[in-house]
């Protein structure tokens, strides 16, 4: 690590050397039409290599160019290219206004973009990073984000009730995705049943853009090793006069009986800028394809806001506050529903930038985020005998700072980031069939700990043809809890860890390098090599015997866990042409190390608290598993009014050897058996998306037309009793109606053959033998409304 | 469009305003005993109360209100030691019988009649 750290700053330090007769080119990037600022416009300077992306005021920088005559090309999907030709003078600050015209008139922030395609002209990186924006949420009826990420290509979820959908990208989850708020607040959530992943406390209609990296690269976001999901709402946008603006949205979802309502109110003027924003979500139970209803209802809402300052020209701080709540969130999949969750979320951030030769940017973040969740199965049967109930309160709080130093033709990141997560939270019983009504406690958590400070750097360099990226991380991760004793009254106390045992602390090393070559300016390929290690999770080191896998049996945490390591070699081909369109082919191959799953306890050791699972589980490190796929992308130019896209994914997981309970006539447990090369549970089986939309009076109309084919999952976890999926067929029609800058609407028709089908990713329906199933038709429609 | 906006804000300020009436009249009732019976139940605050209850005839009923919430636990119960009595036992919920449980000639018997308010 030393010898990496020393490069980096003779890097630096060579760099700075050799920087002479030098100066930037900055600007604005303006709608020819309404003279708004547009974001993510892409400025090449093809002279140098350099290029970058403008922000939400239409603001971009290039720095550090040798004096001289230059090209400046604007791109963006939606606009029509744009080539400026400009003088750079010694030691200049050019400042540009550019103005670019829409492909098609009218175009808006309402209208239907090319989705998730979109980011693969912008992104530089030599390994796959999703954009999804906010136009995209608008055209979906998606009740949460987890729903919504469902949309992207290789993305799935893990449906265990209405909302809160788990992500899952290229078959990884849970704890191996590093799912980030603005840049790097975490939340952990309370549930151990993980009824509320992550991103079930933000609100979708608060999203304002969700970046997704995949694979074990983003080491700047924190420990990674499956990938990346960062989810920007934060606004730092100022205006050149005092504004205020409302929004606001009213929704309906047919099938579910389902509405939401958004309102938001944002403003500021050249030095100060602020948000308020509250969202109510009130969805009720749907019914499949079969018309069988599915208990699937839930109501949420948040409110919350921000306000910011510019303290300095350049230099922003601004302070973030949310609290959202969900009631009485059913999850048929699971053993109990949600009651209540109220989360705080808050933040205070700053940026800064420079018009400095070395150092290109500064920002620092402190958050807290606290989660109190309680559970239940007071809607269940079993309730008449035994009502169970769950408190669990999680917090974590943390910081990371950042700075960006210019080297020539290259940036350098580097920063450091903490974050101290607790938990702690009890099951009481109350036994409802027994004299005076006894009450049970158990604790799920014994004030668990697991603190985690990082260093990273990243290194991202444009040579001529060249794109290069290196990166490093280094993480010191340490977890405790108080002791975890189980007993009972007739065998007393079984099994112990005490506080002495308990503790464990990691030091991980992760890294990873790669490049893109653009053989010409359509072809690119690009190779990238990556280890990303994560440390054992709160559920995995310190769970008190509660069925938080996919099979039915309690787990028990495992305080001697290792930290588990991926890795990953991704390569990909790109192809972009302004009459063909763009086409992008990934394969990766992941080498999981230490991958953590779960072994049987014999009786003997450890019996069951949970009523009707099989057993007792714990945590262990199984030794190698192997992941791999591959990613089909093709998208049309927006240019025409026909716009076509595809997109096709598959992942395939093996496990080198598990091992497999072996049951009686009886049902009951009788032993192991070893299984080599077994699949991997849970990993999605091949599916392809074809999408089909036309601009009708200069964009103001735009229907579309999505069709989503599943194949069948035959490849299944004979050591987790998987159970195969079959194909199929879905589609779905949306449109999105531009009436004027007050006044959009977006709608349309989810499964329009109303077909009765399920996710290889939804869970059992509790105490059925059958899946949860998806929604079967449903009619939607969001009015929104601006000014 | 400022009254289009303006009845959309009032539309959500009046939408955020509805509440789901949550609260349960709950009682607790204890009936067709011929002797000396222990009733114990949760009372209005969630603990468990113990009443001994002496029933002349088996007109003679014992009852115990309160305001519940929706998901609330209910719970009450009856034992009694003469050979010759019996008992019923019911929950009610808004006046309207919810649960009920009843011992004919069972001394040392619990009867007991629990469960959710539902939702």
């Amino acid at each position: 690590m030393k010898h990496f750290i020393s490069s980096f700053i003779l890097l630096v330090a060579l760099n700075s050397g050799f920087s002479q007769g030098i100066g930037n080119i900055r600007g604005t990037i303006i709608d020819s039409l309404t003279m708004q600022p547009i974001e993510n416009a892409e400025i090449l300077i093809p002279k140098v290599g350099k290029a970058t992306i403008s922000d939400a005021n239409g603001f971009f920088e290039v720095k550090n160019i040798a004096s001289g005559y230059y090209k400046v090309v604007i791109k963006h999907l939606s606009y029509r290219s744009k080539e400026k030709n400009v003088e750079l003078k010694d030691g200049q600050s050019l400042n540009l206004t550019i103005l670019i015209s829409p492909d098609i008139k009218s175009l808006n922030e309402f209208i239907i973009t090319q989705n998730s395609e979109r980011e693969y002209l912008i992104s530089k990186l030599p390994y796959i990073q999703t954009t999804m924006v906010q136009s995209q949420i608008k055209t979906s009826s998606a009740g949460g984000i987890g729903d919504f990420l469902r949309s992207s290509g290789n993305i799935s979820g893990i449906r265990k009730g209405g909302s809160g959908i788990d992500p899952v990208v290229r078959g990884f989850k849970f704890s191996q995705l590093n799912v980030i708020t603005d840049n790097g607040q975490k939340i952990e959530g309370g549930c151990p049943n993980r009824m509320d992943p992550a991103v079930s406390h933000l609100d979708l209609e608060d999203i304002k853009r969700i970046d997704i990296y995949k694979g074990p690269y983003a080491l700047r976001y924190g420990p990674n090793f499956g990938g990346t999901l960062n989810l920007i709402t934060l606004s730092r946008k100022t205006y050149d006069n005092f504004t205020i603006n409302l929004d606001a949205l009213m929704g309906f979802q047919g099938n579910w009986n389902g509405i939401k309502e958004k309102l938001s109110v944002s403003g500021g003027n050249r030095v100060f800028f602020f948000g308020l924003s509250g969202n109510y979500k009130d969805y009720g139970n749907y019914k499949d394809g079969s018309g069988n209803e599915v208990n699937a209802s839930y109501t949420k809402y948040n409110y919350g806001g921000y306000v910011g300052m510019k303290v300095h020209k350049n230099h922003t701080i601004s302070f973030k506050y949310d609290e959202s709540k969900g009631r009485n969130v059913d999850f048929p999949a699971l053993p109990m529903d949600e009651r209540k969750d109220d989360t705080r979320l808050m933040s205070l951030d700053y940026k800064g930038t420079f018009d400095n030769e070395l150092l290109d940017f500064i920002t620092f973040k402190v958050y807290d985020s606290d989660v109190k969740h309680q559970m239940d199965n007071k809607e269940r049967p079993v309730s008449d005998t035994v009502v169970a109930v769950s408190d669990i309160s999680a917090n974590n709080k943390g910081l990371r700072v950042e700075t960006g130093i210019n080297l020539n033709n290259a940036i350098l990141y580097v920063g450091a980031d903490y974050e101290n997560i607790t938990k702690d939270g009890e099951r009481i019983k109350s036994m409802m069939l027994q004299p005076g009504l006894p009450v049970k406690k158990e604790k799920l958590w014994n004030n668990a700990l697991i603190r985690n400070t990082g260093i990273f750097a990243q290194y991202s360099a444009t040579l001529v043809s060249w794109d290069i990226v290196a990166a490093a991380r280094v993480d010191y991760n340490n977890g405790t809890s108080d002791e975890i004793v189980i007993s009972t009254p007739m065998q007393g106390e079984i099994y112990r860890y005490s506080t002495d045992s308990i503790s464990s602390g990691f030091i991980n090393f992760s890294f990873n390098a790669g490049a893109t070559k653009h053989l010409n300016d359509k072809f690119a390929i690009s190779l990238s090599l990556g280890s990303g290690t994560r440390s054992p999770d709160m559920i995995e080191r310190f769970i008190i015997l509660l069925p938080v896998g996919y099979d039915k049996f309690d787990y028990l945490g495992n305080p001697k866990l290792k930290p588990e390591t991926n890795n990953q070699v991704d390569l990909t081909f790109k192809f972009t042409d302004e009459r063909f369109g763009l086409m992008q082919v990934n394969g990766f191959y992941s080498f999981l190390n230490n991958y953590i799953t779960g072994k049987r306890l014999p009786p003997s050791v450890q019996k069951p608290l949970t009523k009707g699972v099989l057993g007792v589980k714990q945590f262990y490190n199984a030794g190698n598993a192997r992941m791999r796929g591959f990613e089909f992308v093709y998208a049309s130019p927006s240019r025409y009014r026909l716009g076509v896209s595809f997109i096709a994914a598959f992942t395939y997981g093996t496990i080198d050897k598990s091992s497999r309970y072996i049951t009686n006539d009886q049902g009951q447990v009788t032993g192991d058996e070893e299984i080599v090369n077994d699949a991997l549970a849970e990993i999605p089986p091949f599916e392809a998306t074809a999408k089909l939309k036309y601009q009708f009076f200069d964009g103001k109309f735009v229907p579309a037309v999505e069709v989503r084919m599943v194949a069948a999952q035959n490849h299944i976890s004979q050591s987790q009793y998987e159970m195969a999926s079959p194909g199929f067929v879905t589609a779905k029609f949306y449109f999105n109606y531009y009436f004027n800058k007050h006044f959009s609407v977006t709608g349309g028709v989810n499964n329009f053959f109303n077909n009765t089908y399920f996710e290889h990713l939804n869970r059992n329906i509790i105490g059925e033998q059958y899946e949860l199933y998806e929604p079967g038709r449903s009619f939607w429609i969001n009015l929104y409304f601006k000014i | 469009m400022k009254n289009v906006i303006f009845f959309v804000v009032i539309a959500l300020a009046i939408s955020s305003c509805n509440k789901d009436d949550t609260e349960v009249d709950v009682t607790y009732r204890v009936s067709k005993a011929y002797s000396t019976t222990t009733v114990s139940y949760t009372n209005d605050e969630g603990i468990m109360s113990t009443d001994t209850v002496h029933f002349d005839s088996g007109e003679d009923i014992w009852s115990y209100s309160f305001n519940g919430e929706k998901g609330e636990i209910v719970y009450v119960s009856a034992i009694y030691a003469d050979s010759a009595s019996s008992v019923t036992v019911e929950v009610l919920l808004d006046g309207k019988i919810y649960k009920s449980g009843m011992s004919n000639n069972e001394p040392g018997k619990y009867v007991i009649v629990s469960g959710i308010i539902p939702y």
